[in-house]
């Protein structure tokens, strides 16, 4: 589907970013619409949802992304 | 020149009036029934923080709804918004649901307790429970006509964000039956590399072609496609998404059911539980 603000959004991401989400809640992504994450539902095991455009951006906007750079010393 | 004018200007009038007219006709079509959430008489659900959880939703074929929600289990049945019963488990945790015939079947997947329960839909009682039916890790799963379609770990290995799921499917006294290839077992043909995986929703087959959800994240639009056999598009609707209200926590799949030939959506207004019936021959109309 060519959604092109979300397609912008999705294209300067990487597998392994840390998504925060209006500071309810915090997702690593791992590509496409999916999450990997503690499920807010007790009981619900962590794992993956794939529910980023289809729920967590719409209900809750674009999330801040942070990501580890790999900085070498020698 | 002025009568020119004139034509033009009542021509784009009456344009503009059967655009008008056509866009309240096609939300005139789809019913919309209002059931107060709430634990003592409503929808059940569970809060947290700003989210809102209804893990179980059907519709059997009288059109009676079945909610299973909250953070002890109850199980609520309306027809239209008049209560019919509800009934409080200690045995299981709220989690999706199936209804088929007269029995509605439930997976705990919850504490990777992974026991499947058989209930009378006509008052909620246990008739059969399939304890711990696989050892293995679950993701998420989905009831299918087929039967239940598991998303597992391979317990054997590590987890982490480049572990592939496995898909099985288990028929409804919890038994294995096979691995399949997706969480809907489609053949490939039906979802192909085109749909975003696991974004685009297969939600049953109608006259034996194969009806889709999507989002629209950009235009705000749910998109319901319909698809033959070879997957050709054969038909699209597009509603706003407003129409239908705020989705629960995840906008889950369990949300939108196909049955009795129409799609149920279930969404969330205010401190309502709003169920749209979308009849297909109307949402497809004269496609």
């Amino acid at each position: 589907m060519n959604t092109s603000f979300y397609n912008s959004f999705i294209s300067g991401t990487q597998k392994g970013d840390l998504f925060l989400c209006s500071n309810h809640h915090t997702a690593f992504y791992v590509g496409g619409n999916s999450l990997f994450y503690a499920h807010g539902d007790p009981g619900t095991p962590t794992g993956y949802t794939y529910d980023l455009r289809t729920y967590w951006i719409d209900e809750l906007g674009y999330p801040k992304v942070y990501r580890q750079l790999n900085i070498r010393n020698d | 020149m002025y009568r020119t004018k004139v034509s033009f200007r009542l021509y784009t009038s009456i344009v503009a009036l059967f655009l008008i007219v056509v866009a309240f006709t096609s939300n005139d079509d789809y019913k919309q029934i209002r059931i107060p959430l709430g634990n003592e008489s409503g929808v059940p659900l569970y809060k947290q923080d700003i989210f809102y959880f209804v893990n179980g939703f059907d519709v059997d074929e009288k059109g009676y709804y079945y909610f299973l929600g909250g953070e002890n289990a109850i199980l609520a049945c309306f027809k239209g918004n008049e209560l019919v019963y509800r009934k409080k488990y200690d045995e299981l945790k709220a989690n999706q649901i199936n209804i088929l015939d007269d029995k509605l079947y439930l997976f705990d997947f919850k504490d990777e307790k992974n026991n499947l329960f058989v209930l009378n839909k006509a008052d909620g009682s246990i008739i059969d429970s399939y304890k711990n039916i696989l050892k293995n890790r679950v993701n998420s799963f989905l009831f299918m006509d087929t039967g239940l379609i598991i998303e597992m770990f391979d317990n054997k290995k590590k987890i982490d964000m480049s572990t592939q799921m496995e898909f099985a499917m288990f028929d409804l006294t919890g038994k294995f039956i096979k691995q399949v290839g997706n969480r809907y077992d489609l053949p490939k043909v039906m979802y192909p590399n085109e749909f975003e995986v696991n974004a685009t929703q297969f939600i049953g087959k109608w006259n034996n072609n194969f009806v889709y959800w999507d989002y629209d994240i950009d235009n705000k639009l749910y998109r319901f496609t319909l698809r033959n056999k070879e997957c050709k598009l054969i038909g699209t609707a597009n509603i706003d998404k407003k129409f239908f209200g705020k989705p629960f926590y995840g906008n889950p799949i369990e949300h939108k059911k196909l049955r009795n030939g129409n799609i149920y959506i279930l969404s969330q207004d205010g401190n309502d539980a709003v169920i749209t019936v979308l009849p297909l021959k109307v949402l497809f109309k004269a496609q």
